[in-house]
């Protein structure tokens, strides 16, 4: 059984009724024809755009998956250990005042 | 991380703890009502003395083809941003004006096909309206496969604003190809002389809240459409991110 034996036997148990002379005639037919090509194309370009919006949401969440999985398996940078400084010690016996830069 | 480019939002999350107005939300429900109170107003129109109930399709297909002029303007003006700044915000508004400019265009082309079979017994024909309409439309699908060719942003970009400011010359084109060559098949809808259409008081409303509902539509899509482009930032946000530990690691 090939596809236009298939198509035939759909097209003989259909029961969609036939459009009329006066509906051609008056361009109902062709209302109702734009009417559909108009929905179909606003649903594939719906869906289209859904779609990419889906796949994209999809991957930034993925990348910040994979983002937190890297921070949490690298150990934290040893933060260094700043001491105050003991005046007694400096050798100057003076606090130095912060300097300017070489251009004063 | 640090973003790219501010970027264009229409309330699709939070501000400062406050739930933004979700314009998309709004409009999607606004649109709920708009559509089926167009499509009585399209039943209940009266049918043109020789177009018959085939005139009805003009509801349709006028709409979107303003909307397609109105896309392709917003490219232009996108391009014309771009090549000021050099700013991403102009080229998701150009990617966005060209995208929905082919999409109305097709819509317009479509029912003006079904239309013509009836009104003048053939699907397709080299009138000056179809045949400008037609180039406008293969200049702009070349300027979109062009950009999808491209993988440096800033090339893209740069190639869709010369193509959206070059190609806009095909805008006024068709629009004043009725006027233009006045021989052809299509009617002068909007004008002021004897050969304009002149519709019925009950066929204007029906076309104006069509247009309505159609822009309505169009500003929704055009929402979609910049919040993909954001999503495409985030993503190469993310993974630029990702990438600068990769080198610090």
């Amino acid at each position: 059984m090939n596809l236009n034996s298939i198509l035939f036997f759909l097209a003989q148990t259909t029961t969609a009724p036939k459009p009329t002379s006066d509906q051609v005639e008056t361009g109902f037919v062709y209302v109702i024809a734009a009417f559909i090509a108009v929905w179909l194309l606003i649903a594939v370009y719906l869906f289209w755009l859904q779609r990419r919006q889906e796949s994209l949401r999809q991957e930034v969440e993925q990348l910040r998956q994979e983002e937190s999985e890297r921070l949490a398996a690298t150990p934290a940078p040893a933060t260094p250990q700043y001491t105050e400084l003991d005046q007694k010690l400096e050798v100057s016996g003076t606090v130095q005042a912060p300097q300017s830069n070489l251009r004063g | 991380m640090a973003t790219i480019t501010k970027r264009m939002d229409f309330g699709s999350g939070t501000a400062n703890g406050k739930r933004k107005l979700d314009w998309a939300k709004i409009l999607l429900w606004t649109m709920l009502v708009s559509f089926p109170v167009t499509l009585i107003f399209i039943l209940l129109a009266p049918s043109d003395y020789e177009l018959k109930y085939s005139q009805r399709i003009f509801y349709f297909h006028m709409p979107s083809n303003i909307l397609c002029l109105l896309s392709f303007t917003i490219y232009f003006i996108g391009g014309l941003g771009y090549w000021r700044t050099r700013k991403r915000s102009w080229d998701i508004l150009m990617i966005t004006g060209l995208e929905l400019g082919v999409f109305f265009s097709l819509i317009g082309i479509v029912t003006g096909s079904i239309w013509a079979r009836y009104a003048w017994g053939t699907f397709w024909t080299w009138d000056p309206r179809l045949t400008t309409v037609t180039i406008m439309l293969v200049v702009y699908l070349a300027g979109w496969m062009l950009r999808s060719s491209v993988e440096d942003p800033n090339r893209k970009a740069a190639l869709t604003a010369v193509f959206g400011i070059i190609g806009f010359i095909n805008v006024p084109l068709v629009y004043f190809s009725t006027r233009f060559f006045p021989a052809g098949l299509h009617p002068i809808v909007f004008g002021t002389n004897d050969k304009v259409v002149n519709l019925e008081g009950f066929m204007t409303l029906t076309l104006v809240i069509s247009i309505i509902t159609f822009s309505q539509f169009f500003v929704y899509l055009m929402i979609q459409r910049i919040r993909l482009e954001n999503l495409r930032d985030q993503v190469a946000g993310v993974r630029m991110a990702l990438y600068e530990d990769e080198d610090f690691v």
